[in-house]
């Protein structure tokens, strides 16, 4: 093991107003203050791990992370007795990330066998394991001219993380690679955040380079200024107007990444501590809608994994990661994290983990930027129209961005979580979902109607629209298949009220898959056992009933429909043109099997233009409003989470405790 | 096959006579947004995508400049015979000044999928005026690419869309003659002194292009994949005498030299299953040196 540069870490703990921030030392475990107070100097785990010089510009202004109980602030930079500073830190045990995790979590990615992933050099280099194989394959890194902004965000944080210990040469073959690559910069909002990201840190290591040895032709001072510009603007529009690639399993992986390296390596102290807002942020976010380590409700853009089993997802890692503090879904770009100073804040922790209370969630996230067919999203004139044609929220936003109205209602058994419908993410969107809290695989029930166009490739993406259908296949696999489980449709309207959610279809002959499939993972146990599940048969409208561990569900088709046996679960499948379907759950403490059972079959669903409803008890069962007014003025409307839109505040709730993050100061 | 081939032929030919084949040094640049491989385009790195220059009639290609990007068009300085190069690209507009050896990024996060360039040939003192369409609307540069303003719907009249038109559905610009500006939109070709000149099919052409001598003008749309031209500078259109209707993509394949391939709703796709497995191009835009 190498040396820690320790002294020069320590120093750079000084006063700061923002008393309850970033406070932990990653030298001894222990919360710590920005107050020029010496952490002790007992040894600890993290002692092991040489650290980076660069890890710690703390800075000394901007108090805009408070967390309870509230000082009040009155500026940039005040004065606060560091002896209450240490009580409040103490009383409140602010960062719930255990260093005995982060050491755990490098020296296991430290030990995966060497490939081309600059996480897990980064971690063998770091560590000090496997380094001369580290180096061979950090040769091969560098030495193509492949590049694109996953492979940025990863040198960046390979050059960072390891600076200290990093060989001179190949210091010297990363900024070539950097300055010379011609990487792709992408188009989606997690490419521009790796993109600029890379380029902040990058250009921020190399402040004097002028435009000719840049390869887009500027200067290292035009690309730190352009970058800054950009991700303030990208923090500034997520946090006033909500995120657009919103709830992803999949790349929420990648932006948590990003921020993390972003917030420790950045030297600017006020855009180094906007970065780690956005990622509490970002965490607070995925910590609302967390259960037992699924990430419920409806997605931007879900794998193909995680669409039916959602503890493979990627971002499950992070999970299990700031939530639980034991990871066993461990992928590379943890140990990232892991060198960085970050640890989750207790109350985000809290939110994700205390399930003893059920909870409703709105909150307001945008879709994707259209280039087309702007009318085209949602056959229901932007479905923000009820069936009698009440107006009940707003169309596109003046960029283009469909509003994305999510509803979550959580317990403690499960999660039914849902958005409006419509096309506002292309080909990964997952529109709702039913998940379990369970430790078996699969605890998810989901739906779709498989909508397969051109029209949905050129609405989202520059190409034509008849040339990228051809080819999707070719970097989207299942995307055609009338048997996908991912997508959106602008056929698709979805209702929910509490436990209760409402599906329903209206296909136009032109649509080239003229059904709507339920998935029921084989996990759920039919409780119903006089009712066949044959294939071969064609079904009247009933309900299905299945308990999934201590959730029973009902499941009313309101066409006929037939049943098919798949892999992972059970196919539920209509195929008229005006369909859909209502799902019911409810833990199994409520009622008996037999009254839960009883309750369904009898209670007569019926839709009409303004409602779906249980006829025989008028209401009692099933009453869900087809005029939802969604809540549009707020961007988290929850127990936990409060944001106004436009605000630029965020408001984390728990227990009597209170942490906001202000984005105007 | 030989309905679809003979126009792709024809195309070729017009190319190459209208700019003097036999006289001169024919330069070919071609726009490449990318290839057959898994995640060449739509999110993908676009690797082996970008610009390629051939001085043989399309023999032999050679990459220019940046790999991993989508280059949608080009433009160059006539009278620069090749020297000063613009790409519209997906990460935005680049320049070379020194035919395609160096670049220079010329926008910055504002600014992606550029769809095509037109650098204002009428203004020949300084080549300051840039014009670009992009997924997002149009924008123009007065000052080389320094700055760049978007171009709103008061400078412009929308006469086929009359005042509702919403301008990010343009996608092509072209300039055809002095001092018009040709947009390609959803449903048509517009200009900006609001004249609407053409629509060959039902569905209008979405973009236009105008061939070596300037005054052929060729455009197609993708909604309904076809073709028309125009001989008298976008005056009079009429549909190509032999092969129908044809998609706006073109193919081609430095492994094959120097054939060019439609894609053609007569025969859908049969080109591309054709060559399915080899070096399959998506070309988007091609330019050839005055």
């Amino acid at each position: 093991m190498k040396g820690s540069p320790r002294k020069s870490r320590r120093d750079d703990i000084r006063i700061a107003g923002d008393f309850s921030h970033r406070v932990t030392s990653v030298f001894s475990g222990q919360e710590s203050r920005r107050d020029g107070i010496e952490p002790p100097d007992k040894p600890s785990l993290w002692d092991s791990i040489p650290s980076s010089p660069h890890s710690r510009p703390v800075p000394n202004t901007t108090p805009v992370v408070k967390t309870t109980p509230v000082v009040k602030t009155t500026g940039y930079s005040y004065a606060v007795p560091s002896g209450l500073i240490l009580l409040i830190l103490l009383a409140t045990n602010v960062f719930a990330q255990s260093t005995a995790t982060k050491l755990n979590v490098l020296n296991r990615i430290a030990a995966i066998p060497t490939r081309n992933d600059f996480a897990i050099i980064a971690a063998k280099i770091r560590i000090g394991v496997d380094t001369a194989d580290a180096y061979r394959h950090l040769d091969t890194m560098l030495s193509r001219a492949y590049g694109d902004m996953f492979w940025m965000y990863g040198c960046a944080g390979l050059f960072y993380a390891t600076q200290d210990v990093l060989r001179p040469d190949y210091k010297t073959k990363i900024r070539h690679a950097c300055n010379h690559n011609t990487p792709y910069r992408g188009d989606t909002e997690n490419h521009f955040l790796m993109y600029y990201g890379s380029l902040l840190l990058m250009s921020q290591a190399w402040p004097d380079l002028v435009d000719t040895e840049w390869f887009m032709g500027k200067s290292s001072r035009e690309i730190y200024a352009e970058s800054k510009e950009y991700l303030d603007h990208w923090i500034d529009e997520t946090a006033r107007f909500g995120t657009t690639e919103w709830s992803s399993p999949r790349y929420g992986y990648y932006y948590i990444t990003c921020l993390a390296i972003m917030a420790e390596y950045t030297q600017d102290a006020r855009l180094k501590h906007r970065f780690e807002m956005m990622l509490e942020y970002m965490l607070a976010d995925y910590a609302a809608d967390y259960l037992n380590g699924s990430y419920c409700g409806a997605h931007s853009r879900v794998g193909d994994d995680a669409v039916l089993d959602p503890r493979k997802a990627e971002i499950n890692s992070y999970g299990q990661y700031f939530f639980e503090d034991s990871v066993t879904h461990l992928l590379p770009d943890l140990s990232f994290a892991a060198m960085t100073s970050f640890t989750c804040p207790k109350i985000i922790r809290q939110i994700a983990t205390d399930r003893s209370q059920p909870y409703e969630q709105f909150s307001l996230k945008r879709g994707r930027q259209m280039i087309r067919y702007m009318d085209k999203w949602s056959a229901s004139q932007n479905n923000l129209l009820s069936p009698s044609g009440e107006r009940l929220g707003e169309g596109l936003d003046s960029t283009f961005h469909a509003p994305v109205y999510k509803y979550e209602y959580m317990t403690k058994d499960y999660c039914l979580g849902s958005m409006q419908g419509g096309i506002v993410q292309p080909i990964q969107q997952q529109s709702w979902s039913l998940v379990f809290n369970s430790d078996r695989s699969h605890n998810i029930i989901t739906g779709l109607h498989p909508y397969v166009s051109a029209e949905e490739l050129g609405m989202f993406f520059p190409e034509y629209p008849s040339f990228m259908l051809e080819r999707i296949e070719q970097v989207k696999k299942g995307y055609t298949s009338e048997d996908k489980w991912y997508g959106g449709s602008p056929y698709e309207r979805i209702y929910q009220d509490k436990n209760v959610l409402v599906a329903l279809y209206d296909l136009p002959d032109s649509v080239k898959y003229h059904h709507v499939d339920v998935f029921i993972p084989w996990s759920a146990h039919p409780l119903d056992s006089t009712r066949s599940l044959d294939s071969n048969m064609q079904y009247e409208p009933d309900w299905r009933i299945f308990r999934f561990d201590s959730v029973r569900i009902g499941v009313y088709p309101l066409s006929s429909f037939r049943t098919m046996k798949e892999q992972y679960g059970l196919r539920i499948r209509m195929t008229n043109a005006h369909s859909g379907y209502i799902m019911y759950c409810e833990s199994i403490g409520k009622s008996d099997t037999k009254s839960f059972i009883t309750k369904l079959v009898h209670c007569n669903p019926i839709v009409d233009s303004s409602r779906v409803y249980s006829k025989s008890d008028n209401g009692a069962t099933l009453n869900v409003s087809l005029r939802q007014k969604p809540k549009a003025s707020w961007l988290f409307h929850s127990p936990f989470l409060e944001s106004k839109k436009g605000s630029g505040v965020l408001t984390m709730r728990y227990k009597g405790e209170k942490r906001v993050l202000d984005f105007n100061r | 096959m030989n309905t679809a081939r003979t126009p792709a032929f024809g195309f070729l030919g017009v190319l190459l006579l209208a700019s003097g084949l036999h006289a001169q040094h024919l330069r070919i640049f071609a726009c490449a947004i990318g290839n057959d491989s898994t995640g060449a385009f739509m999110g993908g790195s676009s690797n082996g995508s970008g610009l390629y220059q051939s001085d043989d009639t399309g023999k032999t290609w050679r990459h220019l400049g940046w790999n991993n990007i989508k280059c949608f068009s080009m433009d160059m300085v006539q009278s620069s015979n090749g020297r000063i190069l613009y790409e519209a690209t997906g990460l935005g507009v680049l320049r070379s000044v020194d035919g395609g050896e160096h670049w220079k990024q010329l926008t910055d996060w504002r600014i992606s999928e550029v769809m095509d360039i037109m650098i204002n040939p009428y203004n020949k003192d300084h080549y300051n005026e840039i014009d670009i369409a992009t997924a997002h609307g149009l924008r123009r540069s007065l000052d080389g690419g320094q700055t760049w303003e978007a171009v709103s719907h008061q400078n412009i009249k929308w006469a086929s869309y009359g005042d509702s038109v919403d301008e990010r559905e343009t996608f092509y610009t072209d300039s055809c003659r002095s001092p018009a500006v040709y947009v390609g939109t959803l449903t048509g070709i517009d200009t900006i002194t609001g004249q609407v000149y053409c629509t060959c099919f039902d569905e209008a052409p979405s973009s236009g292009r105008r061939l070596g001598d300037n005054t052929r003008f060729w455009a197609t749309e993708w909604a309904n994949p076809g073709e028309g031209g125009s001989g008298d500078n976008a005056e009079l259109w009429a549909t190509p005498g032999e092969g129908g209707r044809m998609r706006a993509y073109l193919f081609y394949s430095p492994s094959l030299g120097i054939e060019i391939w439609y894609d053609s709703i007569l025969e859908p796709s049969s080109k591309v299953k054709k060559l399915q497995g080899r070096q399959i191009w998506n070309v988007k835009g091609f330019l050839v040196t005055p």
